[in-house]
Protein backbone atom coordinates (compact mmCIF):
# COMPACT_ATOMS: atom_id res chain seq x y z
CA UNK A 1 0.00 0.00 0.00
CA UNK A 2 2.54 2.43 1.12
CA UNK A 3 4.79 1.75 -2.16
CA UNK A 4 1.58 2.64 -3.95
CA UNK A 5 1.50 5.73 -3.84
CA UNK A 6 5.35 6.26 -4.61
CA UNK A 7 4.61 4.04 -7.68
CA UNK A 8 1.60 6.65 -8.67
CA UNK A 9 4.08 9.85 -8.29
CA UNK A 10 6.43 7.43 -10.00
CA UNK A 11 3.66 7.23 -12.97
CA UNK A 12 2.31 11.16 -13.17
CA UNK A 13 6.44 12.09 -13.54
CA UNK A 14 6.94 9.84 -16.37
CA UNK A 15 3.95 11.09 -18.32
CA UNK A 16 5.07 14.34 -17.23
CA UNK A 17 7.84 14.40 -18.76
CA UNK A 18 6.34 13.12 -22.12
CA UNK A 19 5.01 16.50 -22.57
CA UNK A 20 7.69 18.44 -23.24
CA UNK A 21 9.33 17.72 -26.61
CA UNK A 22 11.51 20.90 -27.09
CA UNK A 23 13.32 19.98 -24.17
CA UNK A 24 13.39 16.25 -24.87
CA UNK A 25 15.10 17.37 -28.49
CA UNK A 26 17.59 19.77 -26.80
CA UNK A 27 18.93 17.07 -24.66
CA UNK A 28 19.08 14.19 -27.46
CA UNK A 29 21.03 16.79 -30.15
CA UNK A 30 22.98 17.40 -27.15
CA UNK A 31 24.35 13.83 -26.45
CA UNK A 32 24.50 13.05 -30.07
CA UNK A 33 27.33 16.44 -30.32
CA UNK A 34 28.80 15.14 -27.23
CA UNK A 35 29.02 11.44 -28.50
CA UNK A 36 30.32 13.18 -32.14
CA UNK A 37 33.01 15.22 -29.85
CA UNK A 38 34.17 11.95 -28.12
CA UNK A 39 34.36 9.93 -30.87
CA UNK A 40 36.62 13.23 -32.80
CA UNK A 41 38.53 13.28 -29.87
CA UNK A 42 39.24 9.39 -28.76
CA UNK A 43 39.86 8.49 -33.06
CA UNK A 44 42.76 10.95 -32.18
CA UNK A 45 43.70 9.39 -29.39
CA UNK A 46 43.76 6.12 -30.64
CA UNK A 47 45.55 6.21 -33.72
CA UNK A 48 48.24 4.23 -33.63
CA UNK A 49 47.05 2.50 -30.11
CA UNK A 50 44.89 -0.82 -29.86
CA UNK A 51 44.29 -0.71 -26.08
CA UNK A 52 44.70 2.62 -23.56
CA UNK A 53 44.50 1.41 -20.03
CA UNK A 54 43.16 -1.92 -21.05
CA UNK A 55 40.11 -0.33 -22.83
CA UNK A 56 39.87 -0.46 -27.01
CA UNK A 57 38.29 2.42 -28.76
CA UNK A 58 34.88 0.28 -29.17
CA UNK A 59 34.68 -0.37 -25.42
CA UNK A 60 35.81 3.74 -24.82
CA UNK A 61 33.05 4.88 -27.10
CA UNK A 62 30.29 2.49 -25.53
CA UNK A 63 31.39 3.36 -21.92
CA UNK A 64 30.78 6.93 -22.41
CA UNK A 65 27.82 6.61 -24.06
CA UNK A 66 26.04 4.89 -20.75
CA UNK A 67 27.96 7.49 -18.20
CA UNK A 68 26.43 10.59 -20.71
CA UNK A 69 22.95 8.71 -20.71
CA UNK A 70 23.27 8.50 -17.11
CA UNK A 71 24.57 12.25 -17.00
CA UNK A 72 21.68 13.51 -19.24
CA UNK A 73 18.63 11.77 -17.58
CA UNK A 74 19.07 13.36 -13.93
CA UNK A 75 16.25 15.62 -13.05
CA UNK A 76 17.49 18.42 -11.22
CA UNK A 77 15.02 17.55 -8.12
CA UNK A 78 17.14 19.70 -5.94
CA UNK A 79 15.75 23.21 -7.45
CA UNK A 80 12.01 22.41 -6.53
CA UNK A 81 13.26 21.17 -3.20
CA UNK A 82 15.62 24.21 -2.55
CA UNK A 83 12.81 26.41 -3.71
CA UNK A 84 10.39 24.82 -1.56
CA UNK A 85 11.96 25.62 1.81
CA UNK A 86 13.34 29.07 0.92
CA UNK A 87 9.44 30.12 -0.20
CA UNK A 88 8.13 28.37 2.69
CA UNK A 89 6.04 26.20 0.49
CA UNK A 90 7.68 22.54 1.98
CA UNK A 91 5.39 23.56 5.15
CA UNK A 92 1.90 22.62 3.10
CA UNK A 93 3.57 19.25 2.57
CA UNK A 94 4.48 18.25 6.13
CA UNK A 95 0.60 16.99 7.16
CA UNK A 96 -0.01 15.26 3.50
CA UNK A 97 0.23 11.57 3.99
CA UNK A 98 3.89 11.22 2.91
CA UNK A 99 7.52 11.01 3.14
CA UNK A 100 8.73 14.20 1.55
CA UNK A 101 11.83 12.93 0.59
CA UNK A 102 10.78 9.69 -1.01
CA UNK A 103 8.02 11.56 -2.82
CA UNK A 104 10.84 13.43 -4.15
CA UNK A 105 12.96 10.78 -5.09
CA UNK A 106 9.78 8.78 -6.60
CA UNK A 107 9.05 11.95 -8.82
CA UNK A 108 12.89 12.32 -9.75
CA UNK A 109 13.21 8.74 -10.46
CA UNK A 110 9.54 8.79 -13.13
CA UNK A 111 11.43 11.86 -14.73
CA UNK A 112 14.88 10.24 -14.98
CA UNK A 113 13.85 6.92 -16.75
CA UNK A 114 11.37 8.11 -19.21
CA UNK A 115 14.77 10.45 -19.90
CA UNK A 116 17.19 7.62 -19.98
CA UNK A 117 15.82 5.46 -22.24
CA UNK A 118 15.47 6.96 -25.20
CA UNK A 119 19.22 8.25 -24.51
CA UNK A 120 20.33 4.31 -23.95
CA UNK A 121 18.43 3.21 -27.38
CA UNK A 122 20.17 6.69 -29.29
CA UNK A 123 23.59 5.57 -27.44
CA UNK A 124 23.43 2.20 -28.83
CA UNK A 125 22.68 3.30 -32.31
CA UNK A 126 25.12 6.21 -32.64
CA UNK A 127 28.31 3.57 -31.02
CA UNK A 128 27.06 1.33 -33.77
CA UNK A 129 27.42 3.66 -36.48
CA UNK A 130 30.57 5.04 -35.07
CA UNK A 131 32.55 1.95 -34.16
CA UNK A 132 30.83 -0.98 -34.86
CA UNK A 133 29.14 -3.69 -31.88
CA UNK A 134 29.99 -3.86 -28.86
CA UNK A 135 30.98 -7.62 -27.73
CA UNK A 136 28.46 -9.29 -25.14
CA UNK A 137 26.23 -6.24 -25.19
CA UNK A 138 23.28 -8.30 -25.12
CA UNK A 139 23.69 -10.80 -22.49
CA UNK A 140 24.96 -7.73 -20.49
CA UNK A 141 21.50 -5.82 -20.82
CA UNK A 142 18.93 -7.21 -18.44
CA UNK A 143 21.72 -6.55 -15.08
CA UNK A 144 23.17 -3.63 -16.84
CA UNK A 145 19.80 -1.42 -16.92
CA UNK A 146 19.48 -2.49 -13.36
CA UNK A 147 22.89 -1.17 -12.45
CA UNK A 148 22.36 2.24 -14.43
CA UNK A 149 19.05 2.43 -12.81
CA UNK A 150 20.42 2.26 -9.23
CA UNK A 151 23.54 4.36 -10.60
CA UNK A 152 20.77 7.13 -11.34
CA UNK A 153 19.27 6.57 -8.03
CA UNK A 154 22.47 7.21 -6.50
CA UNK A 155 22.24 11.02 -7.86
CA UNK A 156 18.88 11.34 -6.71
CA UNK A 157 19.59 10.38 -3.65
CA UNK A 158 22.23 13.08 -3.27
CA UNK A 159 20.13 16.19 -4.61
CA UNK A 160 17.20 15.10 -2.31
CA UNK A 161 20.13 15.91 0.32
CA UNK A 162 21.33 19.24 -1.65
CA UNK A 163 17.83 20.69 -2.03
CA UNK A 164 17.27 20.01 2.02
CA UNK A 165 20.28 21.80 2.66
CA UNK A 166 18.77 25.11 1.47
CA UNK A 167 17.58 25.00 5.40
CA UNK A 168 21.18 25.83 6.32
CA UNK A 169 21.93 27.96 3.09
CA UNK A 170 21.17 30.18 1.20
CA UNK A 171 22.57 29.32 -2.01
CA UNK A 172 22.60 25.21 -2.73
CA UNK A 173 23.63 25.18 -6.60
CA UNK A 174 27.01 25.34 -5.98
CA UNK A 175 26.45 22.25 -3.89
CA UNK A 176 25.36 20.44 -6.94
CA UNK A 177 28.33 21.90 -9.16
CA UNK A 178 30.89 19.88 -6.89
CA UNK A 179 29.02 17.01 -6.57
CA UNK A 180 28.49 16.84 -10.53
CA UNK A 181 32.36 17.64 -11.15
CA UNK A 182 33.06 14.66 -8.62
CA UNK A 183 30.99 12.34 -10.65
CA UNK A 184 32.60 13.61 -13.48
CA UNK A 185 35.90 13.29 -12.28
CA UNK A 186 36.30 10.73 -9.49
CA UNK A 187 33.21 9.17 -11.12
CA UNK A 188 34.66 8.62 -14.33
CA UNK A 189 32.07 9.89 -16.53
CA UNK A 190 34.54 11.17 -19.16
CA UNK A 191 36.79 9.05 -18.59
CA UNK A 192 37.60 5.65 -17.54
CA UNK A 193 39.16 5.66 -13.80
CA UNK A 194 41.43 2.63 -15.16
CA UNK A 195 42.97 5.53 -16.98
CA UNK A 196 44.48 7.48 -13.70
CA UNK A 197 47.25 6.99 -11.85
CA UNK A 198 47.42 3.59 -9.47
CA UNK A 199 47.01 5.96 -5.80
CA UNK A 200 44.01 7.77 -7.66
CA UNK A 201 42.02 4.84 -8.74
CA UNK A 202 42.53 3.40 -5.33
CA UNK A 203 40.36 6.09 -4.34
CA UNK A 204 38.28 6.85 -6.94
CA UNK A 205 37.03 3.14 -7.87
CA UNK A 206 34.78 2.96 -4.14
CA UNK A 207 33.44 6.17 -4.23
CA UNK A 208 29.61 6.79 -4.17
CA UNK A 209 30.64 8.87 -7.53
CA UNK A 210 32.26 5.97 -9.30
CA UNK A 211 28.82 3.82 -8.45
CA UNK A 212 26.69 6.39 -10.27
CA UNK A 213 28.97 6.20 -13.43
CA UNK A 214 32.06 4.23 -13.39
CA UNK A 215 30.56 0.35 -12.41
CA UNK A 216 27.36 0.63 -14.26
CA UNK A 217 29.27 1.60 -17.39
CA UNK A 218 31.54 -1.14 -16.63
CA UNK A 219 29.49 -4.14 -16.59
CA UNK A 220 28.29 -3.35 -19.93
CA UNK A 221 31.89 -2.93 -21.42
CA UNK A 222 33.81 -5.67 -19.03
CA UNK A 223 31.19 -8.37 -18.22
CA UNK A 224 31.85 -10.25 -15.56
CA UNK A 225 29.39 -11.72 -12.49
CA UNK A 226 32.27 -10.75 -9.94
CA UNK A 227 31.80 -6.81 -11.29
CA UNK A 228 28.26 -6.87 -11.25
CA UNK A 229 27.82 -8.36 -7.50
CA UNK A 230 30.43 -5.61 -6.93
CA UNK A 231 28.23 -3.30 -8.61
CA UNK A 232 25.27 -3.99 -6.96
CA UNK A 233 26.72 -4.13 -3.35
CA UNK A 234 28.35 -1.21 -3.52
CA UNK A 235 25.19 1.21 -5.26
CA UNK A 236 22.46 -0.21 -2.76
CA UNK A 237 24.68 0.17 0.24
CA UNK A 238 25.17 4.01 -0.75
CA UNK A 239 21.35 4.37 -1.77
CA UNK A 240 20.57 3.31 1.57
CA UNK A 241 23.31 5.04 3.41
CA UNK A 242 22.28 8.40 1.39
CA UNK A 243 18.57 7.84 2.12
CA UNK A 244 19.19 7.75 5.62
CA UNK A 245 21.29 11.00 5.42
CA UNK A 246 18.47 12.57 3.48
CA UNK A 247 15.83 11.61 6.03
CA UNK A 248 17.98 12.33 9.14
CA UNK A 249 18.79 15.87 7.55
CA UNK A 250 15.47 16.50 6.92
CA UNK A 251 13.91 15.71 10.51
CA UNK A 252 16.55 18.25 11.59
CA UNK A 253 14.96 20.73 9.36
CA UNK A 254 11.23 20.27 10.15
CA UNK A 255 12.60 20.80 13.80
CA UNK A 256 14.07 24.20 12.83
CA UNK A 257 11.05 25.32 10.72
CA UNK A 258 9.08 27.97 11.62
CA UNK A 259 5.01 27.79 10.47
CA UNK A 260 3.36 31.44 10.43
CA UNK A 261 -0.53 31.81 9.83
CA UNK A 262 -1.92 29.24 7.01
CA UNK B 1 23.19 74.41 -27.16
CA UNK B 2 25.20 71.54 -26.04
CA UNK B 3 26.23 68.86 -28.16
CA UNK B 4 24.67 65.20 -28.20
CA UNK B 5 26.07 62.51 -26.68
CA UNK B 6 27.48 60.15 -29.09
CA UNK B 7 25.69 56.61 -29.46
CA UNK B 8 28.20 54.56 -28.75
CA UNK B 9 29.17 56.44 -25.66
CA UNK B 10 26.09 56.32 -24.37
CA UNK B 11 25.67 52.64 -24.44
CA UNK B 12 29.00 52.06 -22.67
CA UNK B 13 27.59 54.86 -20.18
CA UNK B 14 23.99 52.78 -19.36
CA UNK B 15 25.84 49.43 -19.69
CA UNK B 16 28.67 50.96 -16.51
CA UNK B 17 25.74 52.17 -14.29
CA UNK B 18 23.66 48.76 -15.02
CA UNK B 19 27.48 46.85 -14.07
CA UNK B 20 27.28 49.30 -11.17
CA UNK B 21 23.63 48.73 -9.69
CA UNK B 22 23.82 44.70 -10.56
CA UNK B 23 26.90 44.05 -8.85
CA UNK B 24 25.97 46.18 -5.59
CA UNK B 25 22.30 44.60 -5.78
CA UNK B 26 24.14 41.29 -5.94
CA UNK B 27 27.15 41.85 -2.78
CA UNK B 28 24.03 42.90 -0.61
CA UNK B 29 23.78 39.12 -0.24
CA UNK B 30 27.37 38.33 0.41
CA UNK B 31 27.63 34.97 2.19
CA UNK B 32 25.87 33.44 -1.47
CA UNK B 33 27.98 36.02 -3.78
CA UNK B 34 31.42 34.06 -2.70
CA UNK B 35 29.81 30.82 -2.16
CA UNK B 36 28.67 31.09 -5.80
CA UNK B 37 32.24 32.73 -6.93
CA UNK B 38 33.89 29.79 -5.08
CA UNK B 39 31.86 26.70 -6.37
CA UNK B 40 32.07 27.88 -9.90
CA UNK B 41 35.72 28.46 -10.00
CA UNK B 42 35.91 24.90 -8.21
CA UNK B 43 33.64 23.80 -10.64
CA UNK B 44 36.06 24.59 -13.67
CA UNK B 45 38.95 23.12 -11.99
CA UNK B 46 37.77 19.11 -12.16
CA UNK B 47 38.20 19.72 -16.15
CA UNK B 48 41.63 20.67 -15.27
CA UNK B 49 41.95 17.16 -13.37
CA UNK B 50 40.53 15.36 -16.72
CA UNK B 51 42.80 16.45 -19.11
CA UNK B 52 46.03 16.51 -16.83
CA UNK B 53 45.52 12.52 -16.27
CA UNK B 54 44.10 12.14 -20.10
CA UNK B 55 47.82 14.01 -21.14
CA UNK B 56 49.64 12.06 -18.52
CA UNK B 57 48.34 8.40 -19.75
CA UNK B 58 48.87 9.29 -23.44
CA UNK B 59 51.96 10.75 -22.98
CA UNK B 60 52.70 14.14 -25.55
CA UNK B 61 49.84 15.77 -27.21
CA UNK B 62 46.30 15.59 -29.13
CA UNK B 63 47.16 16.43 -33.01
CA UNK B 64 49.07 19.05 -31.96
CA UNK B 65 47.57 20.11 -28.83
CA UNK B 66 49.07 19.93 -25.79
CA UNK B 67 47.96 19.97 -21.96
CA UNK B 68 48.96 23.84 -22.27
CA UNK B 69 47.21 24.40 -25.22
CA UNK B 70 44.22 23.13 -23.76
CA UNK B 71 44.01 24.69 -20.43
CA UNK B 72 44.34 28.09 -22.75
CA UNK B 73 41.40 27.45 -24.55
CA UNK B 74 39.47 26.99 -21.21
CA UNK B 75 40.68 30.21 -19.71
CA UNK B 76 39.54 31.69 -23.05
CA UNK B 77 36.39 30.09 -22.66
CA UNK B 78 35.81 30.71 -18.92
CA UNK B 79 37.19 34.74 -19.57
CA UNK B 80 34.41 34.98 -22.27
CA UNK B 81 31.63 33.38 -20.53
CA UNK B 82 32.18 35.00 -17.37
CA UNK B 83 32.27 38.49 -18.66
CA UNK B 84 29.40 37.67 -21.23
CA UNK B 85 27.35 36.58 -18.07
CA UNK B 86 28.22 39.70 -15.94
CA UNK B 87 27.77 42.33 -18.36
CA UNK B 88 25.03 40.72 -20.27
CA UNK B 89 23.59 38.41 -17.78
CA UNK B 90 20.23 38.40 -19.45
CA UNK B 91 21.09 37.09 -22.61
CA UNK B 92 19.74 33.34 -22.02
CA UNK B 93 16.21 34.80 -20.86
CA UNK B 94 15.41 37.32 -24.18
CA UNK B 95 13.35 34.50 -25.59
CA UNK B 96 11.14 34.79 -22.47
CA UNK B 97 11.61 38.10 -21.95
CA UNK B 98 9.65 38.19 -26.07
CA UNK B 99 6.96 35.86 -25.74
CA UNK B 100 5.91 36.83 -22.14
CA UNK B 101 5.72 40.81 -23.68
CA UNK B 102 8.28 41.94 -21.10
CA UNK B 103 9.55 43.39 -24.04
CA UNK B 104 7.09 46.33 -23.71
CA UNK B 105 9.30 47.60 -20.97
CA UNK B 106 12.09 47.97 -22.48
CA UNK B 107 10.68 49.49 -25.41
CA UNK B 108 9.46 52.22 -23.46
CA UNK B 109 12.49 53.47 -22.38
CA UNK B 110 14.77 56.14 -23.94
CA UNK B 111 17.41 53.54 -24.50
CA UNK B 112 18.37 51.33 -27.39
CA UNK B 113 16.61 48.19 -26.95
CA UNK B 114 19.36 45.62 -27.30
CA UNK B 115 21.83 46.92 -25.00
CA UNK B 116 19.50 47.33 -22.39
CA UNK B 117 17.92 44.41 -22.33
CA UNK B 118 21.04 42.12 -22.25
CA UNK B 119 22.60 44.49 -19.61
CA UNK B 120 20.17 44.29 -17.06
CA UNK B 121 20.77 41.37 -15.36
CA UNK B 122 24.58 40.14 -13.75
CA UNK B 123 24.88 36.42 -13.42
CA UNK B 124 26.98 36.20 -10.53
CA UNK B 125 29.18 33.11 -10.73
CA UNK B 126 30.12 34.47 -13.52
CA UNK B 127 32.87 36.37 -11.31
CA UNK B 128 33.98 32.68 -10.93
CA UNK B 129 34.69 32.01 -14.28
CA UNK B 130 36.88 35.51 -14.61
CA UNK B 131 38.38 34.32 -11.70
CA UNK B 132 39.19 30.85 -13.03
CA UNK B 133 40.34 32.42 -16.26
CA UNK B 134 42.70 34.52 -14.95
CA UNK B 135 44.39 32.27 -12.29
CA UNK B 136 44.29 29.24 -15.31
CA UNK B 137 46.01 31.90 -18.04
CA UNK B 138 48.38 33.16 -15.60
CA UNK B 139 49.60 29.89 -14.20
CA UNK B 140 49.48 27.73 -17.82
CA UNK B 141 50.67 30.33 -20.15
CA UNK B 142 54.24 32.52 -20.80
CA UNK B 143 53.85 35.48 -19.05
CA UNK B 144 54.64 38.56 -21.22
CA UNK B 145 53.05 41.76 -22.53
CA UNK B 146 51.97 40.33 -25.45
CA UNK B 147 50.66 37.29 -24.20
CA UNK B 148 48.44 39.20 -22.06
CA UNK B 149 47.10 42.03 -24.44
CA UNK B 150 46.18 39.25 -26.63
CA UNK B 151 44.36 36.74 -24.35
CA UNK B 152 42.44 39.96 -22.93
CA UNK B 153 41.89 40.71 -26.72
CA UNK B 154 40.31 37.16 -27.37
CA UNK B 155 38.89 37.16 -24.43
CA UNK B 156 36.61 40.38 -25.15
CA UNK B 157 36.13 39.11 -28.83
CA UNK B 158 34.59 35.59 -26.85
CA UNK B 159 32.38 37.71 -24.57
CA UNK B 160 31.04 39.39 -28.01
CA UNK B 161 30.85 36.68 -30.50
CA UNK B 162 28.79 34.49 -27.47
CA UNK B 163 26.54 37.10 -26.73
CA UNK B 164 25.70 37.83 -30.47
CA UNK B 165 25.42 33.63 -30.76
CA UNK B 166 22.79 33.86 -28.05
CA UNK B 167 21.36 36.79 -29.48
CA UNK B 168 21.22 35.69 -33.01
CA UNK B 169 19.31 32.42 -32.03
CA UNK B 170 16.73 33.90 -29.08
CA UNK B 171 15.82 36.09 -32.07
CA UNK B 172 14.33 33.69 -33.87
CA UNK B 173 11.45 33.63 -31.00
CA UNK B 174 10.02 36.61 -32.93
CA UNK B 175 9.63 34.91 -35.97
CA UNK B 176 9.56 31.10 -34.93
CA UNK B 177 7.70 31.46 -31.25
CA UNK B 178 9.59 29.95 -28.34
CA UNK B 179 13.46 29.61 -29.96
CA UNK B 180 14.60 28.98 -26.07
CA UNK B 181 15.89 25.77 -26.01
CA UNK B 182 17.25 25.70 -29.17
CA UNK B 183 19.38 29.00 -28.33
CA UNK B 184 20.74 27.38 -25.05
CA UNK B 185 21.92 24.81 -27.05
CA UNK B 186 23.59 26.99 -29.71
CA UNK B 187 25.61 29.12 -26.70
CA UNK B 188 26.71 25.56 -25.15
CA UNK B 189 27.75 23.88 -28.03
CA UNK B 190 29.86 26.97 -28.98
CA UNK B 191 31.65 26.18 -25.96
CA UNK B 192 31.21 22.44 -25.82
CA UNK B 193 33.40 22.76 -29.18
CA UNK B 194 35.87 25.33 -28.42
CA UNK B 195 36.84 23.32 -25.32
CA UNK B 196 38.57 20.51 -27.40
CA UNK B 197 41.85 20.31 -29.15
CA UNK B 198 40.07 21.84 -33.10
CA UNK B 199 42.52 19.69 -35.09
CA UNK B 200 40.43 16.44 -34.11
CA UNK B 201 37.57 17.62 -36.29
CA UNK B 202 37.67 17.57 -39.79
CA UNK B 203 35.42 17.77 -43.11
CA UNK B 204 31.77 19.25 -42.63
CA UNK B 205 31.82 19.87 -39.14
CA UNK B 206 34.48 22.48 -39.36
CA UNK B 207 32.42 24.22 -41.83
CA UNK B 208 29.87 24.40 -39.26
CA UNK B 209 32.49 25.17 -36.63
CA UNK B 210 33.21 27.88 -38.56
CA UNK B 211 29.82 29.52 -39.20
CA UNK B 212 26.54 28.16 -37.46
CA UNK B 213 28.77 27.55 -33.97
CA UNK B 214 31.46 29.61 -34.45
CA UNK B 215 33.97 28.16 -31.84
CA UNK B 216 37.10 27.94 -34.46
CA UNK B 217 36.30 31.99 -34.22
CA UNK B 218 36.61 32.06 -30.91
CA UNK B 219 39.01 29.37 -30.10
CA UNK B 220 41.27 27.50 -32.80
CA UNK B 221 41.91 30.59 -34.71
CA UNK B 222 42.98 32.56 -31.67
CA UNK B 223 45.23 29.64 -30.43
CA UNK B 224 46.80 29.80 -33.78
CA UNK B 225 47.12 33.72 -33.64
CA UNK B 226 48.32 33.33 -29.84
CA UNK B 227 51.22 30.51 -30.35
CA UNK B 228 52.50 31.73 -33.71
CA UNK B 229 51.47 35.80 -34.50
CA UNK B 230 49.65 36.49 -37.44
CA UNK B 231 48.45 40.18 -38.53
CA UNK B 232 46.64 39.02 -41.30
CA UNK B 233 45.03 35.99 -39.85
CA UNK B 234 44.18 38.68 -36.83
CA UNK B 235 42.60 40.74 -38.73
CA UNK B 236 40.28 38.19 -40.57
CA UNK B 237 39.26 36.65 -37.38
CA UNK B 238 38.43 40.37 -35.87
CA UNK B 239 36.35 41.05 -39.20
CA UNK B 240 34.64 37.51 -38.78
CA UNK B 241 33.26 37.99 -35.15
CA UNK B 242 32.47 41.66 -35.79
CA UNK B 243 30.20 40.04 -38.72
CA UNK B 244 28.55 37.75 -36.86
CA UNK B 245 27.89 40.48 -33.56
CA UNK B 246 26.27 42.54 -37.23
CA UNK B 247 24.13 39.68 -37.76
CA UNK B 248 22.86 39.21 -33.90
CA UNK B 249 21.88 42.85 -34.03
CA UNK B 250 20.53 42.91 -37.57
CA UNK B 251 18.25 39.88 -36.90
CA UNK B 252 17.39 41.51 -33.74
CA UNK B 253 16.15 44.62 -35.18
CA UNK B 254 14.32 42.92 -37.73
CA UNK B 255 12.69 40.91 -35.10
CA UNK B 256 11.73 43.67 -33.26
CA UNK B 257 9.70 45.29 -36.58
CA UNK B 258 7.56 41.79 -36.06
CA UNK B 259 7.17 41.90 -32.52
CA UNK B 260 3.18 42.86 -31.17
CA UNK B 261 3.00 44.36 -27.54
CA UNK B 262 1.89 41.88 -25.02
CA UNK B 263 -0.27 44.76 -23.10
CA UNK B 264 1.48 43.72 -20.00
CA UNK B 265 1.88 46.16 -17.42
CA UNK B 266 4.78 46.44 -15.60
CA UNK B 267 7.59 48.48 -13.71
CA UNK B 268 10.98 47.83 -14.05
CA UNK B 269 12.50 49.09 -10.59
Amino acid sequence: MIARKYATVFGIASRDQLVYLPSFLARNLFFVVVMFVFYSLWRAIFAGNATIAGFTMVQMLWYLTFTEAIELSQTRIFLPISEEVKDGTIAYSLNRPYSYVLFWISRGMGENLVKVLPLLIEGFVLALIMVGPLPGYFRALPIGFVTIVLGILIGTTLQAIIGLLAFWFEEVMPFWWIIQKLVFVIGGMFIPIDLYPEWLQRIARYTPFAFAAYWPATVFVNFSPERVVTTLIGQVAYVALFGLIAAVLFRAAVRKLHVQGG
Amino acid sequence: MTAKPRRGTGILRLMGHYFRFNLSANMAYKGSFIIQVFGMALNNSAFIIFWYFLFQRIGGDIKGFDFNDVMFLWALAAMGFGMSVVLFGNTPFISRVIYSGELDVYLLQPKPVLPNLLASRMIVSGWGDIAYGLILFSATQPMSLQSWALFLLFSVLMLLVLTAVRTLYHSLTFFFGNAESFAQMAGEMTITFMLYPGSIFKGAPMIVLHSLIPAALVGYIPIRVFKEFDPVLMAVVVLADLAVVAAAAGLFKLGLRRYESGNRMATRL
